[in-house]
């Protein structure tokens, strides 16, 4: 049975983290438009190459860490919400699951990866591999980064209160994480589906 | 275990919608394995993932609730992403 | 006294990259790079082409450079107002700053060399001399991540009164600090995005330095105001 986030009934707008948070997020969903505008100009230079290359992907692995990474989100909607209501013990667990997620999500392209370059396709393979393993290396960083900053939140949440400042900072660390799921939604299909 | 008492947690709009993107994925995943090659599945599996990080980011993010302006530059990102990337797709 | 010369000193980063787009990127016509995988001839042919443009354009950047002193003595001794004293972040962004300049200055110095006579030389010899131009000039960009890195934490802990570094800083230095990182790439790539001529390795980072740039100066020139502004009206001795 779910409720309504508690004081969800005030319409008054907020800023989910602060303004420099939504800085660095839009700047990155910019900087990575930017990417996958590339990786389409690319391919228009050489479909047939890049389709076929496309097909030796591990379709099965790249739907997994789709479903992994949105699981992981939830867990931290799970955990803000109840962060705020002071069930820490709660919040505490559920970071430690998305940050499990953020594992599961790094182990599964690690074997994606060596598996590819066991088939003879590694970065210099041709120019489908070498974005695929830019774009997704860069994502994968921002993984590493995101687990890390949900390890952040992890410590957060052993604080009795969290001041304004404080409180922020961890939405904005939320959001961190959702971006960078957001980021493979939009990659899985780009680099796996897209023919 | 945290269980059902976690879920009091989640904002209904939220679970749903995650109940929806989970879906929409396993949509994509068909009709990218079984459609394969052709342009208008392309630009919809396109759509689809630009619906989705809308979703991300208005039930996850909380930009539902946001000002204005930010809501509206995070919506026109997921459409602009969806045009640009089904342009260039398309026409080049 | 000392508040009005950081406010001249402040526009010196500003000063740079006008300076290096004109001198630099218009008439050395040194951006665009060439490829990392152009012929030792093809080098030396348009070097010979374009050599008292080249020079020219160099002369005068590395000139351009040396604005930036002040700049980033500003910084530093910004950075040191939120830590009170000369502490770790201040006395790292004076290593980077220390570095900055030099780190445009030699690797221009070596394409100066390059420009010099290449009708007279082996394009072989021209070629090594321009491959060590663009892996200097851009790699170094481990220090440019490090400062920005400073910054964000220097923006984070800022405790002063009036503020020394909004806190949105800190977060445009994060996004900076993460799109200059994958310069370091460049050593590694003969083409494709990650070469010194490469939409990731070059093109983006240039863009996010230049507004770095910019945000750094408007930051400085804000918070350098607002503490003129919250001075006692009696002459302070500094």
């Amino acid at each position: 049975m779910t409720v309504s986030a508690p004081a969800a009934l005030a319409p008054t707008r907020r800023i989910p983290g602060e303004q420099g948070t939504w800085v660095f997020l839009f700047g990155d969903m910019l900087v990575f438009g930017a990417f996958f505008a590339t990786f389409m100009v690319e391919r228009a230079k050489a479909p047939e190459v890049f389709d076929v290359s496309r097909k030796t992907l591990h379709l099965g692995v790249g739907l997994v860490n789709t479903l992994v990474l949105l699981t992981s989100s939830l867990l931290v909607v799970v955990a803000l919400g109840a962060l705020r209501s002071g069930a820490r013990f709660i919040a505490a667990r559920a970071v430690a699951l998305a940050m499990f997620c953020g594992g599961l999500f790094i182990a599964l392209k690690v074997y994606e990866y060596t598996s590819l370059v066991a088939d003879g396709h590694g970065i210099g393979a041709n120019h489908f591999y070498l974005y695929y393993f830019i774009l997704t290396g860069v994502h994968l960083f921002h993984v590493c980064v995101g687990v890390g900053v949900l390890a952040f939140l992890l410590t957060q949440t052993r604080r009795r209160e969290l001041s304004e400042t404080r409180m922020a900072v961890v939405e904005g660390g939320t959001c961190f994480w959702h971006l960078v799921d957001l980021l493979w939604i939009v990659l899985f299909p780009l680099l796996y589906l897209v023919a | 275990m945290s269980g059902p008492s976690a879920l009091r947690f989640v904002p209904r709009r939220a679970g749903l919608s995650w109940l929806v993107l989970i879906a929409a994925t396993l949509v994509s995943y068909t009709l990218g394995v079984d459609h394969g090659t052709g342009s208008v599945m392309v630009v919809v599996v396109l759509a689809i993932a630009a619906v989705k990080i809308r979703l991300v980011g208005l039930d996850f993010m909380e930009l539902r609730s946001a000002p204005t302006p930010l809501r509206v530059a995070f919506e026109g990102y997921c459409l602009g992403l969806w045009g640009m990337l089904s342009g260039l797709y398309l026409f080049l | 006294m000392d508040l009005k010369l950081q406010r001249i000193a402040a526009w010196g980063g500003i000063g740079m990259l006008a300076l290096f787009f004109v001198f630099f990127m218009l008439i050395a016509k040194l951006i665009p790079p060439l490829s990392p995988t152009t012929s030792a001839q093809g080098i030396a042919d348009f070097l010979t082409a374009n050599k008292l443009r080249v020079r020219v354009g160099l002369a005068f950047s590395l000139l351009a450079a040396c604005l930036a002193l002040p700049w980033l003595a500003t910084i530093c001794v910004r950075v040191r107002r939120v830590e009170g004293q000369w502490g770790v972040l201040s006395v790292t962004q004076i290593f980077s700053g220390v570095i900055f300049v030099p780190g445009f200055l030699f690797p221009m110095m070596v394409m100066a060399a390059a420009a010099f006579r290449p009708e007279e030389r082996d394009p072989q010899i021209t070629q090594a001399l321009s491959d060590v131009f663009w892996l200097m000039f851009i790699g170094i960009v481990g220090t440019l991540v490090v400062q920005a890195l400073v910054l964000t934490t220097a923006s984070f802990i800022d405790r002063t009164e009036p503020r020394t570094f909004p806190r949105w800083f800190g977060y445009l230095n994060a996004w900076y600090a993460l799109l200059a990182l994958p310069g370091g790439a460049v050593m590694i790539f003969n083409d494709g995005p990650l070469a010194w001529n490469g939409v990731f390795a070059f093109w983006i980072p240039l863009v996010a330095f230049s507004v770095w740039m910019v945000a750094v100066t408007a930051v400085l020139l804000q918070s350098i105001s607002a503490e003129q502004a919250a001075q006692p009206l009696t002459a302070a001795a500094s």
